[in-house]
């Protein structure tokens, strides 16, 4: 269901670019995915919308390596990277973390005015007014 | 002049027929003896030979290697650093590519129906390996992973994750053993180890910080686990993208099974055994304290 090519790769690097390095390309059609969830699908086509073409393919490539093989693992680890970003859920904070994240906050705010009028009081103590 | 006898009968009738051989008509091949440069004859050889002008040069008391003049020199002015240090005490492995392999195999140098061990590469000439320099085997190299395309069981030292996976797509099968520096002497030159009379040793085990290397299944070790290999082999499958070709179905697939015990160091020979070249005989020990301590 997916579709790989291999090609040589682009970019500068002389001779060893030129015969050496060579390109995968895997892509697969986004909305015929029967192996995707629906939901997850949409997700990643809004996510990665500049990586499918017109025909609806999303396309990855890879060139990192001079091996075929470990380019086409490369292709297949962003694949699932791709999918288990579009996958997780935005995190919901509970109601009782939210609560003690505004505790927190305000302990921290009345212990810092506590210190402000504690070492104000030092410095007060230190002034010499009608002597 | 008439072909009358061949080779040798040729040669003799020539030289009858043929002038008295003399420093007179002895010449060497022509191109095969330069004349020397000499020095210090001639007029281009003469006058200053070769020396310069004056100087220390020419009065051949020039400064040792390396000075620069009172300037502190460039070896002295980098600091030291441990870079070769206990280079002698490295572990080394001689590498083998795949494509070397394939060439070996395709060749017909390297049989891959038998299962391929490091006596069969240095047989073949694949492979040079030298225990006495610190040398512990072979291991396996990606080079040529594309091209690879050939199914055979191959016992090497080391390998890494994108060979092992090029071999296991193909069919094939990988294990990495330890040999200790005198079962790999033992290994690469069996026939002088025989002709020594020495029953063959026991392979020692790895030491510890090897054990940890060869108990993993991802580096499919001697003395991992068998079922821990075959996860191991479904995992590189999905991470490379390939179908792992199921090697039970295959026919060949008692040979490709074919492992050593980890004290064994040849197939189908076991520690103890003196084996006898001239004789053609096979000598094994009966004493019971001599078995026992060969089993193990």
């Amino acid at each position: 269901r997916l579709t790989v090519t291999y090609s040589r790769s682009s970019g500068p690097g002389g001779q060893s670019v030129n015969k050496v390095n060579s390109k995968a390309e895997v892509r697969f059609h986004l909305e015929s995915a029967d192996w995707i969830p629906e939901a997850v699908r949409q997700k990643m086509a809004l996510m990665h919308r500049n990586k499918i073409n017109r025909d609806g393919e999303l396309i990855v490539t890879s060139e990192e390596s001079r091996y075929q093989m470990r380019n086409l693992a490369i292709c297949l680890e962003k694949i699932r990277t791709m999918v288990t970003e579009a996958t997780e859920k935005p995190k919901v904070v509970s109601k009782e973390t939210t609560q003690q994240l505004i505790e927190r906050v305000e302990k921290m705010n009345r212990e810092r005015l506590r210190q402000k009028r504690i070492h104000s009081n030092i410095k007060q103590s230190r002034k010499a007014d009608f002597d | 002049a008439a072909r009358r006898g061949n080779g040798g009968n040729r040669a003799l009738e020539l030289l009858r027929s043929l002038p008295r051989v003399s420093l007179a008509n002895l010449r060497p091949n022509p191109g095969s003896r330069k004349r020397e440069r000499r020095r210090g004859r001639g007029r281009y050889g003469g006058r200053k030979c070769g020396r310069g002008h004056k100087g220390e040069r020419q009065r051949g008391n020039r400064p040792r290697l390396g000075f620069e003049g009172g300037q502190t020199p460039f070896y002295l002015v980098i600091p030291k650093y441990g870079f070769n240090e206990g280079h002698s005490l490295r572990r080394q492995y001689q590498p083998l590519s795949l494509q070397r392999l394939q060439y070996l195999i395709d060749l017909g140098r390297v049989d891959p129906t038998q299962p391929i061990d490091l006596t069969q590469l240095v047989n073949a000439r694949g492979v040079t390996v030298q225990p006495l320099k610190r040398d512990y085997g072979v291991q396996l190299v990606e080079e040529g992973a594309d091209i690879f395309s050939a199914k055979v069981n191959i016992e090497v030292q080391r390998a890494s994750e994108l060979a092992i996976a090029a071999i296991e797509k193909n069919g094939g099968v990988v294990t990495t053993s330890f040999y200790d520096p005198r079962s790999l002497g033992i290994l690469c030159k069996p026939v002088l180890f025989f002709l020594r009379g020495q029953p063959i040793p026991k392979r020692m085990l790895p030491p510890e910080d090897l054990v940890r290397y060869y108990t993993d299944a991802r580096n499919r070790g001697y003395l991992a686990d068998p079922s821990k290999v075959a996860e191991a082999r479904l995992e590189l499958a999905k991470k490379y993208g390939y179908i792992l070709p199921d090697i039970t179905k295959d026919e060949l697939f008692k040979m490709l099974s074919a492992r050593k015990d980890p004290r064994q160091i040849f197939f189908g020979l076991a520690p103890g055994w003196i084996v006898n070249l001239t004789d053609k005989k096979i000598l094994k020990p009966t004493d019971e304290s001599l078995l026992k301590y060969y089993s193990t």
